[in-house]
């Protein structure tokens, strides 16, 4: 792809951009900077690119790689992640699915904070999928793994953000029908 | 991708399900996981959370409002720039050039999406949107993902009906190439997924037949009515079709998949 065309049609994925650099920086400044860096770099690898379709899961990529190859010495690597068995997880799910009087509907600023709070090998799969609505493939090859990998990491991180959205187990479960 | 299906006395995993919720079964396994779910209220529940979630995240992905503009890991709205982050972003400027410099430099970063154009309903709140909007990005381009590869809307839509039982006729749209067309599951139902070349880029157009007992308005319901900015570079038009729901995706704006529509005779709701 040309210089003048990535410009082009790279503008348009800004937006993704920043969002996807939030989610991994601590703090708005060092996402704006993570985008700056990602465009750089990505303005010199621009004529590899071939696919302009592939254009928006391609920056990701890079924004990614980009953040590794930045914050490698940083990034938390001491995050205890809690190993969850299957009734475990379906009991904070089904929860989630049910929200109590006042609360309709998710609040964004409550998801924010729970997604924050994910390790980020979890936090980064279920933000491509969730949020900037990439296939399990996609995300694959984002984040450079398998794609069963990113199955479980999402559904493992919704548990995980169900958790803290939906409060701590209270014992009032039912027993669940076959 | 190939799952384990539950037996009847079995519960799918939680991957399963959350899998499911993202549309990333195959067709005979979701078929199956959806058969335990209509007799299973505990199940159903799980997937009422994975669903809960879903929506909430897509959600934000919309433009920036007060709630959503912050990153989630400093909720707190972003401070005002520092120096060091001006003379960083000249050089980013440089590299962008036009619009996205432009946008940059006057604060689209924390400040509305796209203020110049029509507000993106239907987007969060559209399952049916966002599973075409992933979809499309999966395959568009990749022309290994035709099943059948054809120019004429006649041929393909005779074979999508003889081959997969889809009754849809296929538009021939003026000035865009049809390459041909896939079915596909999307939800748990069968559609037919048409591609066209268009102007340099990839238009998917989803046809969603119309099925004894359910009403064209039930299927718009999961869509945009007419054309809209669907997330991103992706626009989204969807209308009325006598016996189906059509949906066209592209990464042009909406008022030029409007145009298209209009040239070769396709009226969506808010075309002139």
């Amino acid at each position: 792809m040309d210089p003048e065309t990535f410009r082009e049609l790279s503008a348009r994925h800004l937006q993704a951009l920043l969002r996807f650099a939030r989610t991994l920086c601590e703090s708005p400044a060092d996402a704006e900077d993570l985008v700056q860096e990602t465009y750089a770099r990505a303005l010199d690898r621009a004529p590899e690119l071939r696919d302009e379709h592939a254009l928006r899961a391609w920056l990701l990529r890079v924004t990614y790689t980009t953040f590794v190859d930045l914050h490698r010495q940083t990034r938390a690597r001491s995050h205890v992640v809690p190993v969850r068995s299957d009734e475990e997880m379906r009991s904070i799910l089904r929860r989630a699915g049910r929200p109590s009087g006042q609360e309709a509907h998710l609040e964004a600023r409550e998801l924010m904070e729970a997604v924050a709070a994910l390790p980020e090998h979890q936090r980064v799969p279920l933000w491509l999928t969730g949020v900037e609505g990439c296939s399990y493939a996609e995300a694959a090859r984002i984040c450079d793994c398998a794609v069963g990998t990113i199955r479980s990491r999402v559904a493992r991180a919704r548990a995980e953000v169900a958790l803290r959205v939906a409060g701590p187990d209270t014992g009032d479960e039912d027993v669940e029908g076959a | 991708m190939s799952h384990t299906v539950p037996s009847p006395d079995q519960h799918p995993d939680v991957e399963t399900l959350s899998a499911l919720v993202d549309g990333e079964l195959d067709a005979p396994t979701a078929h199956e996981v959806e058969g335990h779910l209509r007799t299973c209220r505990g199940c159903d529940e799980v997937r009422d959370g994975l669903l809960a979630l879903r929506q909430g995240l897509d959600a934000l992905g919309d433009p920036p409002n007060e709630d959503v503009g912050s990153s989630p890991s400093s909720p707190e709205p972003s401070p005002p720039e520092r120096p060091r982050r001006r003379a960083r972003r000249r050089g980013l400027v440089a590299a962008l050039g036009g619009a996205a410099a432009a946008a940059v430099t006057f604060g689209l970063l924390v400040g509305p999406e796209r203020p110049d154009e029509e507000p993106r309903r239907a987007t969060s709140d559209s399952e049916t949107l966002r599973f075409v909007v992933r979809d499309h990005r999966e395959y568009a381009g990749r022309t290994e993902k035709l099943t059948r590869r054809t120019a004429d809307p006649s041929t393909l839509s005779r074979w999508l009906r003889a081959e997969a039982s889809i009754p849809f006729e296929v538009p021939k749209l003026e000035g865009a190439q049809l390459l041909g067309g896939r079915p596909c599951t999307i939800l748990g139902r069968s559609l037919a997924l048409v591609f066209y070349r268009y102007e340099g880029t990839w238009l998917s157009l989803y046809g969603i037949p119309v099925e004894g007992g359910e009403s064209a308005e039930e299927l718009m319901a999961g869509l945009p009515s007419g054309c809209v900015r669907a997330r991103d570079d992706l626009s989204a038009c969807a209308w009325q079709e006598r016996d189906a729901v059509v949906a066209l995706l592209g990464a042009r704006p909406p008022e030029e998949l409007r145009r298209l529509l209009a040239r070769s005779g396709l009226r969506t709701p808010d075309g002139s």
